[in-house]
């Protein structure tokens, strides 16, 4: 795997809180998930990555480079887009992207087509000449990701982006996403405390929590294990239970009045059951870990610890 | 036959070579001079630097005038001296200080944008040194410009320099003394602006610190009778650099602390409080969060 970013024992704190104490993971190319409750050290492990906050201990590399040597050089080739909405009110929405590419080493020229290109790119082509305190949260969030991306960068972090918006918003800023980082070829860090959002764009996740990684590697290794199979009939739920139960199987029943059998061999012995029982079939599914359960998994440990 | 061109839109890689740190803190300078003079922006942000310009530029152009129209003018006698102009214009130029570092700096803390400079291959200590060099460049527009009018025009009128050499010799004392006269506000507007992301209190601070000190110092220097030491001079933050502009110009104020106070004494005030409220705005900037 192309490391994008490697890092190894690396602690930060400040004063006499350890924010970071261990963290050891790397991150490939593609869309890269950072997750952590409020607090956990994202924006830590983000202002570290940029070169912003020096560590206390441990390697890390970006792009090849450390970023406490070769920070102006390094953040020349990134693209940031903070967490918060502010934004120079009575600037207009080409004026700020323009400017930000041209900080990152873009000729003037080519800085003013690229800022009106990418404002396009993120749908607010006709609103690129207005200034930005007249926007909602929404474009605001869209002119950020153009900032972003608008200098060429190889890799673009992405602090909360779907923070402040509504639902519809959120799910085409995920699309931007994950077309950015899919089409473009730009690599991403998304750091997010929302599970759903991470496994609907990301390629790879690094989970922190105190202090440390708690999990990292490619989505799909770490949540497409199967669980075993849920199934959801039109009547007799719990004597389909019972009956599996008896079979030897771990049952359980949510309070949708779906059944969820353990193991990955319960398929022959559901469908004999059913058959037996003579109800319909409404659903009948591998169940498989989600992200969700990966991160409550790791939760719970640390609070039994 | 015509030439079509297409133009493609879209997300494409850059493939020419980026410009390095200078390029982007060059861009930052010329952010800054667009900033305080309100270019790119509502007519509303260009009425203090239109009323301050109009305030220099008109009282050098009057003067300019009469030297044309009166026989006669004569410098130092019915026509204003190049030092007079800067003490005069003085409190136009204390209205620029005060506007147009906080303009620069505070607004960038309230606003996020210090989030996304800092991000940039800016540091804390080039973005700042950027926006000082801006805030400079601006304030040479009041501090310079109308006394190369004010040279020039005199000089058209047969009331300037006498002869080639002697023109250029003052046109060097005028760049000079307009260049040094911009540093230390410069820093002093910095300094202070650097430590509130309010603009208003920054104005505020700056304006009612120079007034509060030249008040203060006149009141105890100036009067007929008073003993006080001239070196309380150098406390005076507003007049210390018009007086060290003034002694590039050849001159010298004319009244207590001023005509008592050696030149070594401005020229050290000039390098002391630069040192100080530049050491501030860094320390400042090194402290400051960037989360916003």
């Amino acid at each position: 795997m192309t490391a994008v970013i490697e890092a190894t024992n690396v602690a930060k704190g400040w004063g006499s809180t350890q924010v970071l104490t261990d963290l050891t993971f790397t991150v490939g190319t593609g869309l890269t998930g950072l997750l952590g409750s409020n607090g956990a050290g994202k924006t830590t492990l983000i202002k570290m990555v940029l070169g912003l906050h020096d560590r206390d201990q441990g390697n890390l590399f970006v792009l090849g480079t450390d970023p406490e040597e070769a920070g102006p050089e390094l953040r020349m080739r990134i693209g940031f887009a903070p967490e918060h909405h502010h934004l120079p009110e009575d600037v207009h929405a080409a004026d700020l992207v323009r400017h930000i590419a041209e900080l990152h080493g873009i000729p003037k020229q080519i800085a003013t087509e690229r800022a009106s290109d990418m404002l396009w790119e993120v749908g607010l082509g006709e609103e690129r000449f207005r200034p930005i305190g007249t926007m909602s949260t929404g474009q605001r969030q869209r002119v950020k990701l153009a900032q972003a991306i608008a200098h060429d960068p190889s890799l673009v972090v992405l602090d909360e982006p779907t923070d402040g918006l509504d639902p519809v918003q959120r799910d085409e800023m995920l699309g931007l996403i994950r077309r950015i980082g899919s089409e473009f070829g730009i690599d991403m860090l998304l750091s997010s405390h929302r599970l759903v959002e991470v496994e609907q764009v990301c390629d790879n996740v690094v989970i922190i929590g105190d202090g440390v990684v708690k999990r990292s590697g490619a989505l799909s290794d770490l949540s497409g294990a199967d669980l075993g199979y849920i199934v959801s009939v039109d009547d007799k739920s719990d004597e389909l239970a019972a009956q599996l139960r008896s079979a030897g199987y771990d049952v359980n029943i949510t309070i949708d009045g779906d059944v969820l059998v353990d193991g990955n061999q319960a398929a022959l012995a559901v469908r004999n059951v059913v058959a037996t029982l003579g109800v319909g079939l409404r659903r009948f599914e591998p169940r498989r870990v989600t992200l969700e359960d990966v991160y409550l998994a790791e939760a719970s440990e640390t609070g039994a610890a | 036959m015509s030439q079509a061109i297409i133009h493609d839109q879209g997300y494409r890689r850059f493939e020419g070579e980026r410009k390095g740190v200078t390029a982007s803190m060059w861009s930052l300078v010329v952010h800054a001079i667009q900033r305080v003079l309100g270019l790119k922006r509502k007519f509303r942000s260009k009425v203090m630097p239109l009323i301050v310009f109009a305030i220099v530029y008109f009282t050098a152009v009057i003067f300019v005038g009469l030297a044309f129209l009166l026989k006669s003018f004569e410098i130092g006698d019915s026509g204003l001296t190049y030092g007079e102009f800067a003490g005069i214009t003085g409190f136009a130029v204390l209205l620029f200080i005060a506007f147009a570092a906080p303009e620069v700096i505070c607004t960038d803390r309230k606003s996020g944008m210090l989030s996304l400079y800092l991000a940039s291959p800016l540091t804390r200590t080039s973005y700042l040194a950027a926006k000082a060099f801006g805030v400079f460049l601006v304030l040479l527009t009041v501090t310079l410009g109308p006394q190369l009018v004010l040279l020039l025009g005199y000089t058209m009128a047969g009331s300037g320099p006498g002869g080639v050499g002697k023109f250029i010799e003052h046109f060097g004392r005028a760049v000079l003394a307009g260049s040094v006269g911009a540093v230390m506000p410069t820093a002093l507007s910095i300094g202070v602006s650097s430590v509130t992301p309010k603009r208003a209190f920054a104005s505020a601070g700056i304006a009612v610190g120079l007034l509060a000190s030249n008040g203060v110092i006149e009141g105890l220097t100036s009067p007929e009778g008073a003993d006080a030491d001239a070196r309380l001079g150098v406390f005076n933050l507003f007049y210390v650099p018009i007086e060290l502009a003034v002694r590039i110009l050849g001159e010298r104020t004319d009244i207590a602390p001023w005509n008592e106070l050696a030149t070594g004494w401005i020229v050290l005030a000039n390098v002391v409080w630069t040192v100080i409220f530049g050491a501030m705005a860094w320390l400042a900037y090194q402290r400051v969060s960037v989360d916003r």
